[in-house]
C-alpha cells in the first residue's frame, strides 16, 4: 500500500494540487517549485501521480526532443483523451506517461520503472517536463499559457522578449539589466502569460530554462518584443497581422496542433494584442540595443 | 471544389485569419489573411460544392466590377487558396 500526499502550487495564479508519493518529494526538491508551493486549499485543478498504466497506444500529432535529444515526447489524441508519452531515446524504453480528457481539470501521470530506476537527477527532469506540459493543457481553458521568452521587470511593469532558441532572448536581457537602474529579471525561459479581467498579465513560473530565476510575482505587460539579429539596432512596431506572427511561435507548440487549444491559444493572442503594443527588434547585443527597446516602450529618452 | 472543412477563419483582433499548421516541431505556421471581399466569398462558399463561376456571380453581385475582372479575381482567389490545400477537389 502506498501513501498519497498532495502539494498545492499556485501557477499564474491559480491553484493546483499535485498528489502522489515519493514524486512530490522530488518536485520539491527540482530548483524553483518551492517558491510556488502554497498552502494546502481546495484546488479545481489536479495532477496525480498514479500506480495505473497510462496506455500510449495512440497516434502523435506533436513531437518533440528534449534533453539534448535524451528523451522523446509525444502528445496525441485519443477519443477524447489527450495522451503524452515521454521515452528515453537512449535506453529505448518508456519513461512517463499521461493522460487527460478535453475540458477536464485533471491530469493522470504514471512513471514506468524504467525510469524510476535511472537517478533522482533524470527522474526530475523528466517529471519537471511532463508537468511544464501537464500544467499547460489544464491552464488553457482558463486563459493562461507559458510563453516562450526571458522576461524584464521593470518599472512596475514587464517587457517580454521572445525569439527561436539562440536568437539572444537572455543576452538582451542581460543588457537590460547591466545598463538600465532598476531593472529585474523576471523569468528567462517560460513565463505564464494570463488573461485576466480582459487584460494580459504575465507571472513568473518555476521554468526558467537554465537560468535559476523564479519569481511568484505578477506583472501587467508594457510591450512584446520579437528580436532578431542584426548588424545594426533598429525597433518598429508591429501591425495586428505581424504580432500576431511574431506572437504564435512562442505559444506552446504541441498544444497548437490541437483544434481545442488552438481556439484557446488564438483567443488569448488576440486580447494581447488588443492591449499591449508588439515590436519588432533586429539588434546587435549592445547596451544600445537594451537602452533602444527600453525608450520605445516606455516613451523616455 | 470546395473549401476543406478543417480550416477554420478566426477573428484576431479585427482581423480575419486562416491558420496552417506545421506537422512537427520546428515547422512554421503560415498564416493567411482574408480581406473583407475574401472573406464574404469564405463565407458564401464554405460549405458548398463550387465553380470559378460561382465565385464570379458572388462577386458581381456585391461590387460593381467589370465581370472579366471578377474572373481574374475568382481565379486568384481560388488559386491561392488552392495553393495552400485550402481549397482541394473532392473525388
Amino acid at each position: 500500500m502506498s501513501v498519497l500526499n498532495f502539494q498545492c502550487y499556485s501557477i499564474a495564479g491559480h491553484p493546483i494540487a499535485i498528489s502522489g508519493g515519493k514524486e512530490l518529494e522530488i518536485i520539491e526538491n527540482i530548483p524553483g517549485f518551492n517558491v510556488f508551493a502554497i498552502a494546502p486549499t481546495p484546488c479545481d485543478l489536479q495532477i496525480k501521480f498514479s500506480e495505473e498504466v497510462i496506455p500510449v497506444d495512440f497516434t502523435p500529432f506533436y513531437t518533440v526532443d528534449f534533453g539534448e535529444g535524451n528523451y522523446r515526447c509525444q502528445l496525441g489524441k485519443e477519443g477524447n483523451d489527450y495522451r503524452f508519452s515521454m521515452v528515453s531515446t537512449y535506453q529505448k524504453q518508456r519513461y512517463l506517461s499521461f493522460s487527460h480528457s478535453e475540458g477536464s481539470t485533471m491530469v493522470q501521470l504514471f512513471l514506468s520503472e524504467a525510469l524510476r530506476q535511472t537517478t533522482t537527477q533524470e527522474i526530475a527532469d523528466c517529471i519537471r517536463f511532463a508537468l511544464w506540459t501537464a500544467v499547460g493543457m489544464l491552464l488553457a481553458p482558463l486563459q493562461a499559457m507559458s510563453i516562450h521568452s526571458s522576461t524584464i521587470a521593470y518599472k512596475g511593469k514587464a517587457v517580454l522578449f521572445l525569439g527561436e532558441s539562440g536568437t539572444g532572448k537572455s543576452t538582451h536581457t542581460k543588457l537590460w539589466l547591466n545598463n538600465i537602474e532598476n531593472t529585474h529579471l523576471l523569468n528567462d525561459d517560460s513565463p505564464f502569460l494570463a488573461i485576466e479581467n480582459g487584460t494580459a498579465m504575465v507571472y513568473g513560473s518555476p521554468w526558467s530554462g537554465k537560468t535559476h530565476c523564479y519569481h511568484n510575482v505578477k506583472l501587467p505587460i508594457a510591450g512584446i518584443v520579437r528580436l532578431s539579429q542584426a548588424p545594426y539596432n533598429k525597433i518598429r512596431r508591429l501591425s495586428v497581422l505581424e504580432a500576431f506572427g511574431a506572437l504564435q511561435p512562442s505559444c506552446p507548440p504541441g498544444l497548437s496542433h490541437d483544434t481545442f487549444f488552438t481556439d484557446r491559444i488564438v483567443e488569448m493572442i488576440s486580447t494581447v494584442l488588443q492591449s499591449v503594443p508588439l515590436y519588432h527588434l533586429a539588434c546587435l547585443p549592445d547596451a544600445d540595443a537594451a537602452k533602444l527597446s527600453c525608450e520605445t516602450i516606455f516613451h523616455q529618452s | 471544389m470546395k473549401i476543406n472543412p478543417k480550416f477554420k477563419v478566426r477573428d484576431v483582433a479585427g482581423e480575419h485569419i486562416i491558420l496552417l499548421q506545421g506537422k512537427n516541431a520546428g515547422e512554421m505556421t503560415k498564416v493567411v489573411s482574408l480581406n473583407s471581399t475574401s472573406l464574404l466569398l469564405w463565407e458564401q462558399l464554405k460549405d458548398k460544392d463550387f465553380e470559378p463561376l460561382d465565385v464570379v456571380a458572388i462577386l458581381l453581385e456585391n461590387y460593381d466590377v467589370e465581370e472579366a475582372v471578377a474572373l481574374e479575381d475568382a481565379k486568384k482567389w481560388i488559386e491561392t487558396l488552392r495553393q495552400n490545400g485550402i481549397i482541394y477537389d473532392p473525388q
